[in-house]
């Protein structure tokens, strides 16, 4: 019975993937170009203390793109990305995440023969996987393109370190969206975890909560890039927040009428 | 074997404190065509929700051949073994009719491919047609194929004529009752087009409020019921009056009322009080229906 349903979540996730994946190769195409540009100039000092803050050694422009496509604000934005991802298999999605209300056919869904855990986990679990797939993407991009216009092409392990960083983080947002849309249609879902997002990133910079602002600097890789080491008390807090967003969203929809 | 298809029991469910059902209790026979009426919000949705375990009740217990829909193992087995048409007839818009075929088919064991392109060709679907763009006659023509192909014992309809025009709703019907003949189907739908039902049912139940009102065979129905319409000379007795309660209608010196049961008695006493006419005439399904609730 979960085979229907692999390809219900399939058909769902399929215009917000493609969506996904242009918007992010066309930003780090971008980023190539920009870097492409400037190869041969020494950025400003300013640019370069940014990124030496960051924890890149080097100070190219090229660096700089790395550190942009890898820095908080652009690495958040690929977290973000992931988000769109989410669904807890319930309300048809249709669109790419602002429609609001439910859609019509969701009684036709909880007609079917299925448990709604089944729902839940099959349109979920594509989801995530898609999401992982989708943070690895821009680093994967770059690493293939930059040889093409840059002298400084940064090693594959890196860029895969890098990107597992950023899954991770995004996991955390990810099950939390899939939690939002338990309970909320598609607009509101999207605008309940960018709020949250938002809430933890200004949290974490303004309170200085460990985890809260470990969890922003883990979530775009910077922890790795200072100090190379995995900070696994956040890895176990991104891990449980996933497991009770996911184990939240399954009681939410076995419970909640339609 | 159990002679009952659906047996629901003491059923109760409130939604914000306002009762939606309220202790509603019926049988539904094996191989019967049943109606379920009742008007707007009188809880025949919430009562089929309840029964294929789409809902979970505040109390009572609802079984379909056999199995407990409160019993979430349970209500995916009644799902698997009974067609439903639902009140909203909305599919995945990103499928085509016949992606949507395929995808409803493989929840469904007992999935009947002739009967899936009997209907196919008589209702004139294109499996190339978007879903999406289908007019609120062909959603309801496609709802109706995925509840008939399933090819279950069980078949529940909510609405099943919604957006048909007249030539199809005939057409749909008589498929629908030959189907059900051919294989013994248990046929309980709600509608509120009591023609229909009258034209199709061998059963009806009716609720208002959440209650049942009537609920037994359309044949009994129609022999217990009559209108009665008696003329006086010099105004109504005040003994009739009392006896025709409020539910009757009086105009000038004529009384009308539609009476259960006592129709024998009601023309003896209107004769006893020397009624100048006195006319028992048989009642049609709506008008049952409209005394009914209106009470």
């Amino acid at each position: 019975m979960m085979k229907p349903l692999w390809i219900k979540a399939l058909r769902e996730l399929k215009p917000r993937l493609i969506f996904g994946v242009v918007m992010m190769v066309w930003t780090c195409l971008v980023l190539l170009w920009v870097s492409s540009q400037f190869e041969d100039k020494k950025p400003s000092e300013a640019t370069i203390q940014r990124a030496v803050a960051a924890g890149f050694s080097a100070a190219t422009t090229h660096e700089y793109a790395w550190w942009l496509i890898y820095s908080s604000s652009v690495g958040f934005t690929w977290l973000m990305m992931g988000t769109f991802l989410a669904g807890a298999g319930v309300n048809t999605q249709t669109t790419y995440g602002l429609k609001q209300g439910t859609h019509p056919s969701m009684l036709y869904t909880l007609s079917l023969p299925v448990r709604r855990r089944d729902l839940v986990l099959s349109r979920s679990l594509l989801g995530a996987l898609f999401a992982i797939v989708l943070t690895f993407l821009p680093g994967l991009v770059v690493w293939a393109l930059s040889p093409l216009v840059t002298k400084f092409p940064l090693p594959l392990n890196s860029v895969l370190i890098y990107s597992s960083f950023i899954a991770a983080g995004g996991m955390a947002l990810y099950w939390l969206s899939v939690l939002f849309a338990s309970f909320l249609d598609e607009q509101w879902q999207l605008y309940a975890t960018w709020i949250t997002a938002v809430i933890i990133v200004l949290l974490g910079q303004l309170t200085r909560i460990p985890v809260l602002s470990t969890f922003v600097h883990f979530s775009s890789s910077e922890i790795w890039i200072r100090t190379h080491t995995v900070p696994w008390s956040v890895a176990a807090v991104i891990l449980a927040l996933s497991i009770t967003c996911l184990v939240g969203a399954l009681r939410i929809v076995e419970q909640r009428e339609y | 074997m159990n002679d009952a298809a659906i047996e629901v029991s003491g059923l109760l469910k409130s939604y914000k404190s306002q009762p939606a059902v309220n202790g509603l209790s019926f049988t539904v026979p094996r191989g019967s065509i049943c109606g379920f009426l009742g008007r707007n919000g009188a809880g025949k949705t919430t009562t089929i929700k309840s029964i294929l375990g789409m809902l979970k009740p505040d109390g009572g217990t609802v079984r379909v051949l056999g199995m407990d829909a409160l019993d979430p193992d349970g209500s995916v087995l009644i799902r698997q073994q009974t067609g439903f048409v639902c009140e909203i007839k909305e599919f995945y818009p990103y499928m085509n009719v016949g992606e949507t075929i395929d995808f409803t088919r493989a929840f469904y064991p007992t999935w009947d491919r002739t009967l899936e392109k009997d209907f196919l060709d008589r209702f004139s679907l294109s499996p190339k047609q978007k879903v999406g763009k289908l007019s609120k006659g062909m959603r309801t023509q496609l709802a109706i194929l995925l509840a008939v192909a399933r090819n279950t014992d069980v078949l529940i309809m909510d609405e099943p004529t919604d957006g048909l025009d007249p030539f199809l709703v005939e057409e749909t019907l008589r498929l629908l009752v030959g189907h059900a003949a051919r294989r013994g189907t248990t046929i309980f739908f709600s509608s509120h087009q009591l023609d229909e039902v009258e034209q199709i049912a061998d059963r009806v139940i009716i609720i208002d409020r959440g209650k049942v009102k009537i609920d037994g065979s359309l044949d009994d129905l129609r022999s217990n019921y009559r209108r009665v319409r008696m003329v006086f000379q010099q105004g109504t007795p005040a003994e009739m009056a009392a006896l025709v309660g409020a539910a009757s209608q009086t105009t000038g010196r004529t009384v009308s009322v539609l009476a259960r049961d006592n129709v024998e008695h009601l023309v003896d006493r209107a004769r006893w009080h020397q009624a100048t006419d006195i006319e028992v005439q048989a009642v049609g399904l709506k008008e049952i229906f409209l005394e009914v609730v209106k009470q």
